[in-house]
């Protein structure tokens, strides 16, 4: 019942955003046919207007890791992120690159085990949005669909496991993406200090929340026995093997508060999950992660006279 | 206030869903652990059809033993017992109190090696220390043989101790090239010292990893080679190399890889073997494991059509032993027949 709930989603999340792609299209080649020479200008306009930011992101994060390759238990700990996204939007469409490191330390979470065993892991995310504003809901609720393309790449160091101590794994895949928007503003209170009137002005902010779903998915991960032969001197006991099939399910979700800083910067708190399962019959992994960022936003394109990310990207 | 409420339950949500997805810890009870072990080396041990083990049979006698009040004491002897009945030296349990080994009993009283003789009588105290590599000439012997002791193929060993070395011993009769005693280490040195000692470039064993958990399943052979390399080598004139029971894993790899040129000769007792690579892991009580997963096969009677898999110990082409009276003479009779050979 659970599985066929996920592959209901997944179809319907795949196909929304189909359509919404398509929908996108279909606005853009209804005003070329009317008004060809003019639609060329007004592109180029638009391209311009777009807002483009900078992002720069600092933040720690809780993680769990069950990779049966080498232990049957559950590896819990922190670490810290760092890393720097690309955002340009307009109205209509939204395109976020995001490029995320964040290195782990993970020990045996069972406290009944008396042993230590320290694995060091280091991830790389690579992630891609291509997002199409489909309604709004009297400007309360923004609703986005789109597709995405990401890369998660794992690698830890357990030297307990000896040649089996170098785990690296690689997730790459594509599929859906649905995001919804909250915008909201926090109204500031007039306030006395000695004989100072201090009034401060509202507070814009945002809340995303964003869940994406693969359709095509290719992963690298340790062979049958863990280590690869390496008995010819020249390969590493680090195994690969590649498959573009698998038991392999991605979950994951972003919470984003956007605060406006003014000079059009803002600062962005971040609360994103993931879940990852793959299992292919052997060597099943499982690992979740839990990461909250601080973003500076910073604005590339400031001479232009452009939509308020916070405020008013919707508003048609 | 909604706005907030909403926040906090899809945050709290995530970490529920979590713990719906992933699965606890198993039990660490003896008999999980038990079990655990055995499958893992049910699925990923490659010698039971070799060694004719009967891995089912060994689970009957040993589960028997099994109860969840063993002390960890009594879990890790039956463990250990039960990973010696497939009688391979790479397979070891370790736990924060001991780390199990299995050691075959030695058909002969002695190790058929003695530092002290071999200072004393063949290299003398002066020998050179390059690298990772002993070495000196002969003494007291009308030919000119080099003599190399490379104790660790842990060891690294760099191409100026070896361009050193092949220098020094160019103009030599034979070399001596000595691994007893050797434990293995990184398979990367076995291919630097045979660079430098072939004269041509030869398939010297094949290799196959566990790649399934049926007995019988394996990926596909790897096919190593050795080939000539090195401003400095040695491939005119023959050499010997000597081994016994404590040459092991990588040793092993380095004395089967030997037989597939003539020129060099295997003089001493089999080695011990280790030509499995380990994979290691975790049971579900944090004690770790690990145990051979792949196979290695040597050229047989010259030729590949048959091969021969000395996982029991790579045998030498001249056997010989100490006897009593080679350690009260001190004499290592396996350098008097390498040189002799030479």
């Amino acid at each position: 019942m659970k599985k066929k709930t996920l592959i209901f989603f997944i179809i319907i999340i795949n196909l929304s955003s189909i359509y919404a792609q398509s929908h996108y299209r279909d606005s853009i080649k209804t005003a070329r046919q009317k008004e060809k020479p003019i639609i060329k200008a007004e592109k180029k306009a638009s391209r311009k207007a777009r807002n483009r930011y900078l992002l720069v992101n600092f933040g720690f994060n809780i993680s769990k890791m069950k990779d049966q390759t080498v232990s049957p238990l559950l590896y819990k700990g922190g670490g810290i992120n760092y890393g720097i996204s690309y955002l340009r939007l307009d109205k209509k469409k939204v395109n976020f690159y995001d490029f995320n490191i964040n290195n782990s330390s993970l020990n045996i979470s069972n406290n009944e085990i008396a042993q230590t065993s320290a694995s060091k892991q280091f991830n790389l995310h690579l992630n891609i949005f291509s997002l199409y504003g489909i309604t709004n809901i009297n400007n309360k609720l923004f609703l986005y669909f789109g597709w995405h393309f990401k890369n998660n790449f794992i690698a830890y160091i357990n030297p307990k496991y000896m040649n089996s101590g170098y785990v690296i794994s690689s997730f790459t895949e594509s599929g859906g993406t649905v995001r919804f928007d909250v915008p909201f503003s926090w109204k500031a209170k007039k306030s006395k200090f000695l004989f100072f009137h201090i009034n401060r002005k509202d507070r814009q902010l945002r809340f995303s929340f964003m869940f994406g779903l693969p359709l095509f998915s290719h992963i690298i991960r340790p062979e049958y026995a863990g280590i690869t032969n390496f008995v010819n001197g020249k390969t590493s006991p680090v195994s690969l093997s590649s498959s573009f099939i698998g038991k392999y399910m991605y979950l994951d979700s972003k919470i984003e508060l956007l605060y406006e800083l003014g000079n059009y910067n803002l600062i962005k708190f971040s609360y994103n999950w993931d879940f990852l399962h793959y299992n292919p019959g052997y060597n099943k992994i499982q690992a979740a992660n839990h990461y909250f960022n601080v973003s500076f936003v910073i604005k590339l394109n400031k001479h232009q006279k452009s939509i308020n990310f916070v405020k008013e990207v919707n508003n048609d | 206030m909604i706005k907030y409420l909403i926040i906090a339950l899809t945050i709290i949500s995530f970490f529920s869903c979590e713990k719906v997805l992933m699965k606890k810890d198993p039990s660490n009870t003896p008999t999980e652990v038990f079990n655990y072990l055995w499958k893992q080396m049910d699925e990923k041990y490659s010698y039971f059809d070799y060694k004719k083990v009967n891995w089912d049979s060994v689970k009957t006698v040993y589960s028997s033993q099994i109860n969840d009040n063993l002390s960890d004491d009594e879990l890790f002897s039956i463990l250990f017992k039960m990973m010696c009945e497939v009688r391979d030296n790479h397979t070891n349990l370790i736990s924060p109190f001991n780390i199990s080994r299995y050691t075959d009993k030695y058909p002969i009283p002695r190790s058929n090696f003695d530092w002290r003789i071999i200072q004393n009588k063949y290299i003398g105290s002066n020998y050179l220390i390059t690298g990772a590599l002993y070495n000196n000439w002969i003494l007291n012997t009308n030919k000119k043989i080099g003599y190399i002791y490379y104790s660790s193929f842990s060891n690294t060993i760099d191409d100026y101790s070896l361009d050193y070395i092949f220098k020094r011993f160019e103009n030599a009769d034979g070399i001596i090239i000595d691994v007893r005693n050797n434990g293995g280490g990184s398979p990367t040195n076995i291919f630097k010292i045979l660079s430098r000692i072939v004269h041509v470039k030869e398939l010297v064993y094949k290799s196959r990893m566990k790649n399934g958990p049926g007995h019988n399943n394996f990926g596909e052979s790897l096919y190593v080679y050795a080939e000539p390399d090195g401003d400095y080598r040695f491939s005119n004139n023959k050499i010997a190399v000597l081994i016994n029971k404590n040459s092991y894993s990588a040793t092993s790899y380095f004395a089967a890889a030997t037989k597939a040129y003539s020129s060099i000769i295997l003089i001493g007792d089999s080695t011990g073997g280790g030509l499995g690579a380990p994979t290691g892991g975790e049971l579900p009580n944090g004690w770790t494991y690990r145990f051979s997963a792949s196979q290695t096969s040597v050229k047989s009677n010259s030729t590949w059509d048959h091969t021969d898999i000395f996982e029991d110990g790579v045998p030498p082409d001249i056997y010989v032993t100490f006897t009593d009276d080679d350690y009260t003479n001190e004499t290592d009779p396996i350098i008097e027949r390498a040189i002799q050979e030479l």
